[in-house]
């Protein structure tokens, strides 16, 4: 069923477009200190040339520090998708072990489980962040990825532990244990295909929330430190300038809204092939 | 004919952790003893929710009864753990009614019926490959078909996959749950006539849990009738067809639809 599930996704033009822009995002990302024509935290001439419209020189115009925004906007993707990819790996890997530890081995694993998300839940996330950063000061790249990665795989835990759940009760579960199949074999060879496609929408999902959390926390100066730019602090360079000069703001929210607005879209066609693929069968 | 199955006083309850695990009406299995002989096929037929299944799965250990014993070959099977358990495992398989749902839709053929051999470590790769061909052959499809996966077959080729795989691991035992129920007439009469066979030629040993009489007639050393939970009849096939003892033997007899010719 799961390769089908692929299969039919890839025949899904919404789906391929969504997975063309977050390919070309992450391309981008990786390969900006080629792509970028300027030096994202040189400041050439604050006086004569901050603030400038976009033009030939400048695609996506200058901020106040005279500094290149397109070259800033294609550093700040490595920055943004860097820390929400890890973050998303993280959440996504914890959330399968966790939500599959505490299917198959029930009782107070799972209990013990669902007493830590309850916890996760009752915790807000900006304030445990707020707290950290008084604490310790700024936060490295690193530690972001584990804080938003750390607290985040709630939704994948549930998910996947509610599939497991349904899938251990089928006859061909039922059949590998009656054939002696261990609970290691049983998880590996035929709970996680099976649910590998949900697996993947809890990605794409995971993706696109944590992709404005970063943007957010760096926009409050809590995540990424200038001058290294992220999505989130070059907006907070141009928030004095929104009335005057469009292009500090335009280019960085219109690039966590096409990245975010993909992984939705690549969410919901996901799931839309899982549907058609249980319906045919 | 010695026993190789003997189940006393077994009773199985629903939801094995609920409080309400006294109250009668959450057994699914009320106190059963029975044995199965080596060699024979011991029907097991009654209405739905009888507890049949749930008897069947409980013999397997693939549920934990809450009282009671299961005897296979001597060992006590709900003490069994680890190697032990593994052991049984192998000597002991089942067949259940709905091959859609007991083969996993994202293996090939070739790969399901080798899962057995390869948990028990049966036999090297290249013998692993000629015992699933040997295998197929035996159930009635070809070597070409295990590289195909499940959705390419008919109701009745799936239920030979899923005998194959039973058989992989070399069981003298098999609970077969409902195992033809869900095919079509014509199908059903293949797929027991290879059962049939298979018994002839393996000496298997046959649980064969029904819900329907006509289905048994044929392949039945002894039939016993299940009722809420309880055996209400155990008696040789040509008794029970003949004259059977009781109500709920007569009121399955009935059902049997008779065509006068």
């Amino acid at each position: 069923m799961a390769t089908n599930t692929w299969r039919r996704l890839m025949h899904d033009r919404p789906a391929r477009i969504a997975a063309a822009v977050l390919g070309t995002a992450a391309l981008v990302a990786f390969f900006a200190p080629w792509l970028a024509r300027y030096d994202p935290t040189l400041q050439p001439d604050p006086v004569t040339l901050r603030l400038l419209a976009p033009s030939w020189q400048h695609w996506f115009g200058t901020d106040p520090f005279s500094r290149d925004v397109l070259s800033r906007v294609l550093h700040g993707a490595r920055v943004s998708l860097g820390v929400a990819a890890g973050a998303m790996l993280l959440a996504v890997t914890l959330g399968a072990a966790l939500g599959a530890l505490a299917a198959v081995f029930g009782g107070w694993v799972d209990a013990a489980v669902g007493a830590l998300v309850d916890v996760l839940i009752a915790m807000p996330r900006l304030l445990v962040v707020i707290a950290l950063v008084a604490t310790f000061g700024a936060l490295s790249p690193w530690w972001l990825i584990a804080l938003i990665g750390g607290s985040g795989w709630l939704a994948t835990a549930r998910i996947v532990r509610a599939e497991f759940r349904d899938h251990l009760q089928r006859d061909y579960v039922l059949a590998a244990r009656a054939l002696g199949a261990s609970r290691w074999r049983i998880v590996w060879q035929h709970l996680l295909p099976a649910v590998a496609p949900q697996i993947a929408v809890a990605a794409a999902l995971a993706l696109a929330a944590v992709i404005p959390l970063e943007a957010a926390l760096s926009f409050v100066g809590l995540g990424i430190q200038p001058p290294l730019p992220s999505w989130g602090n070059i907006l907070l360079d141009g928030t004095d300038y929104l009335t005057t000069a469009w292009w500090l703001v335009v280019f960085p929210l219109g690039a966590v809204t096409l990245t975010v607005g993909s992984a939705l879209v690549l969410a919901d066609r996901l799931r839309a092939a899982i549907a058609g693929e249980e319906h045919r069968r | 004919m010695s026993a190789l199955l003997e189940v006393r006083d077994l009773v199985v309850d629903y939801a094995p952790h609920a409080t309400a695990a006294r109250d009668p009406h959450r057994r699914a299995v009320d106190g059963v003893s029975l044995d199965v002989m080596r060699g024979e096929t011991l029907a097991l037929v009654g209405e739905s929710g009888s507890g049949k299944t749930s008897l069947g799965r409980a013999v397997l250990r693939l549920i934990e009864p809450a009282s009671g014993s299961v005897r296979f070959d001597g060992t006590d099977v709900r003490a069994l753990r680890g190697v032990g358990l593994t052991r049984f495992r192998r000597r002991a398989q089942v067949v259940f009614q709905d091959p859609k749902a007991s083969l996993d839709p994202r293996m090939r053929v070739g790969d399901i019926v080798r899962e057995g051999i390869d948990i028990h470590a049966l036999a090297p790769r290249a013998a692993a490959d000629r015992r699933v061909v040997r295998l197929l052959e035996e159930v009635g499809l070809s070597a070409a078909d295990a590289v195909r996966v499940p959705h390419e077959f008919s109701g009745g080729e799936r239920q030979r996959i899923a005998i194959a795989r039973a058989l992989a691991v070399e069981p003298e035992f098999l609970v077969l749950d409902e195992a033809v129920s869900a095919l079509d007439v014509l199908v059903r009469r293949q797929v027991l006539d290879l059962l049939a066979a298979l018994q002839a030629s393996r000496g298997l040993t046959y649980l064969f849990i029904a819900h329907d009489l006509a289905l048994v007639e044929r392949i039945a050393t002894r039939v016993a009738v299940m009722q809420q939970g309880r055996i209400v009849e155990c008696a040789p096939s040509a008794t029970l067809f003949g004259a059977p003892s009781s109500d709920a033997a007569r009121a399955l007899l009935a059902a049997i639809p008779r065509f006068p010719w």
